[in-house]
C-alpha cells in the first residue's frame, strides 16, 4: 500500500498546491485503494496488486485539461532539484540542534560574564580580587565567542542547502513532520522551563536582600539572577533551535507545488499589504523586548513589568489582523 | 483478443458512467469494476480518465458529488446523477444508434 502511496505522491510532486489538485490526488487514492483491497482479497498477491494498480492509473497528462494546470504540465522545471536524503537530513538535525546548544552556550557565557566581578569582589574584597573578577569576565566572553565561531565553521558545510536547489520526497517530508510533531510538546515543555528561570531569576537575590544577612550574601543573590536568565536563555536557544532545523528541512520544497505541503504553517511567508507593514511586523517582537528590558531595569518593577507581554500580544494580533492580506 | 482504443471510446466514457450512475450513485472503484465486469475486460477504463470526467460531467452539472462513509468506515467521494445529466444520457444513446447505423453501412460482411 505504502509503494501506491509513494507512486501517487510523486507523481503529484511537482504539481501546483491547490485545492483542485489536492481532490484530484486525494480521490485517485481512494480508487487505488479500493482497487488493491479487491484485489489483495481476491486473492492476489501483494505485488501483483501494486503492479495491476500502477498499470490501471493511466496518464496524468489527462487530467491537465480538468484540473486547469495545463500551463504547468507543460512547463519543464528550471532546474533539477537534487534529493536530500532522510539520512541526511537526520544528520543535518542532529548536528543543527548541537550547534544551536553550544550558541545556548556562548549566550550563557556572555549574560552572565559581568558576575566574575560580582562574585570575586563578594568572596575577597580586594583590588587582586577585582582584577581576577575582571580577568574572569573577559575569559568568560572569549570562550563564548570562540564557541560561536566555531559553530559557525561547523555547520557552514550545509549552506549549500541555501544555494543550491535541493529537495525532499514524500516520504522523508512526511518521516520527518511526524518527528516534528513529536518533538513540539518536548520543545513547549523546554520553552516554559527556561520561561520560567527567566522570570523567577529575581526571587533569590529578593529573598536574600529582604533576609540582610549581608551584602556580600546578597551581591552573591544578585549574581544568581543572571544565572537564572543565562539558563533559561539557552534552554529556550537550544530547544528552539533543534525545531527550526526541522523546519528549515521540511522547507525545502517549493510551496507551490504538492510536494510543498509540509512546509510547517507559520514558516509559509505571512502576505502582508505593504512592504512598510511586513517591516513594522518583522521588528514588532525585537523591540517589544527591547522596551520589556529598558523598562524593567530602569524601573526594577520586575513583578509589573512583564505586563508588557500581554498588551504586547494584544497589540500584535490587531494589527496583524489589520495588515494582513487574506489567504 | 482486440484492444479498444480509448480515441475512439473516449467519447462514450460518459454514457457508460450516466448508464452506471442511473439507478443509485456510486463512487470510482466500483463504477471502474462494473465497466469491466459488464464488457468481460474488453475495455477498462484507466483510473485518470474516470476522474476527468466525473470533474467534466460535475462541471457540466450532468453529475453532483458528496461524501458518504461506507460500512467499512472508508470516506469516498460519491457521485448522483442529476436530470440533466438523464437527459445527456438519452441525447448520447440517440446519437450512438445514429453512429452505429452509419457505421454500419461500412462494415464488409463475409
Amino acid at each position: 500500500m505504502d509503494t501506491i502511496k509513494n507512486y501517487l505522491e510523486s507523481m503529484f510532486a511537482q504539481l501546483p498546491n491547490t485545492p483542485d489538485v489536492w481532490r484530484a490526488k486525494d480521490e485517485l487514492l481512494q480508487m487505488m485503494e479500493d482497487r488493491y483491497n479487491d484485489l489483495v482479497s481476491s486473492g492476489k498477491t501483494e505485488n501483483e496488486a501494486v503492479g495491476s494498480v500502477i498499470a490501471e492509473f493511466g496518464n496524468l497528462d489527462e487530467l491537465a485539461e480538468t484540473l486547469g494546470i495545463s500551463h504547468a504540465m507543460n512547463q519543464k522545471p528550471e532546474y533539477e532539484a537534487k534529493n536530500f536524503s532522510l539520512e541526511d537530513a537526520h544528520r543535518m538535525i542532529e548536528e543543527k540542534s548541537r550547534g544551536a546548544f553550544i550558541t545556548g552556550i556562548a549566550v550563557l557565557l556572555f549574560i552572565c560574564c559581568c558576575t566574575g566581578p560580582i562574585i570575586t569582589s563578594a568572596i575577597v574584597d580586594t583590588d587582586i580580587s577585582g582584577s581576577i573578577g575582571v580577568g574572569i569576565m573577559f575569559i568568560m566572553i572569549a570562550t563564548g565567542v570562540g564557541l560561536l565561531v566555531y559553530e559557525h565553521i561547523k555547520l557552514s558545510h550545509w549552506n549549500f542547502l541555501k544555494n543550491e536547489p535541493y529537495q525532499i520526497n514524500a516520504a522523508t517530508a512526511s518521516e520527518l513532520y511526524r518527528e516534528s510533531e513529536s518533538y513540539r510538546s518536548t520543545n513547549a515543555l523546554l520553552t516554559a522551563v527556561g520561561i520560567i528561570l527567566i522570570v523567577v531569576c529575581v526571587i533569590p537575590v529578593s529573598i536574600l536582600g529582604t533576609l540582610n544577612i549581608s551584602d556580600r550574601i546578597t551581591s552573591l543573590g544578585a549574581a544568581s539572577m543572571f544565572y537564572f536568565i543565562g539558563i533559561g536563555v539557552m534552554i529556550l536557544i537550544a530547544s528552539n533551535g533543534k525545531e527550526k532545523a526541522y523546519k528549515e528541512v521540511l522547507s525545502l520544497n517549493a510551496q507551490s507545488t504538492i510536494a510543498g505541503s509540509y512546509v510547517p504553517r507559520n514558516n509559509r511567508e505571512e502576505q502582508y499589504s505593504s512592504t512598510t507593514a511586513a517591516i513594522i511586523m518583522g521588528i514588532f517582537w525585537p523591540t517589544v523586548t527591547c522596551l520589556y528590558l529598558i523598562i524593567s531595569f530602569i524601573t526594577f518593577d520586575w513583578g509589573r513589568t512583564w505586563l508588557i507581554w500581554l498588551v504586547a500580544g494584544v497589540i500584535h494580533t490587531l494589527i496583524k489582523n489589520i495588515v494582513k492580506v487574506g489567504e | 483478443m482486440i484492444q479498444i482504443s480509448s480515441d475512439v471510446i473516449r467519447g462514450y466514457n460518459d454514457t457508460m458512467i450516466l448508464y452506471l450512475l442511473w439507478d443509485s450513485p456510486s463512487y470510482g472503484y466500483e463504477i471502474s469494476k462494473k465497466i469491466s465486469e459488464l464488457t468481460q475486460g474488453m475495455y477498462n477504463i484507466k483510473e485518470t480518465t474516470l476522474y476527468s470526467a466525473f470533474k467534466r460531467m460535475e462541471k457540466d452539472g450532468l453529475v453532483t458529488s458528496f461524501y458518504q462513509s461506507s460500512e467499512s468506515g472508508k470516506r469516498r467521494t460519491y457521485y448522483q446523477i442529476t436530470d440533466e445529466g438523464r437527459l445527456y444520457y438519452q441525447n448520447k444513446c440517440d446519437e450512438w444508434q445514429v453512429t452505429k447505423d452509419v457505421v454500419e453501412h461500412f462494415v464488409r460482411k463475409e
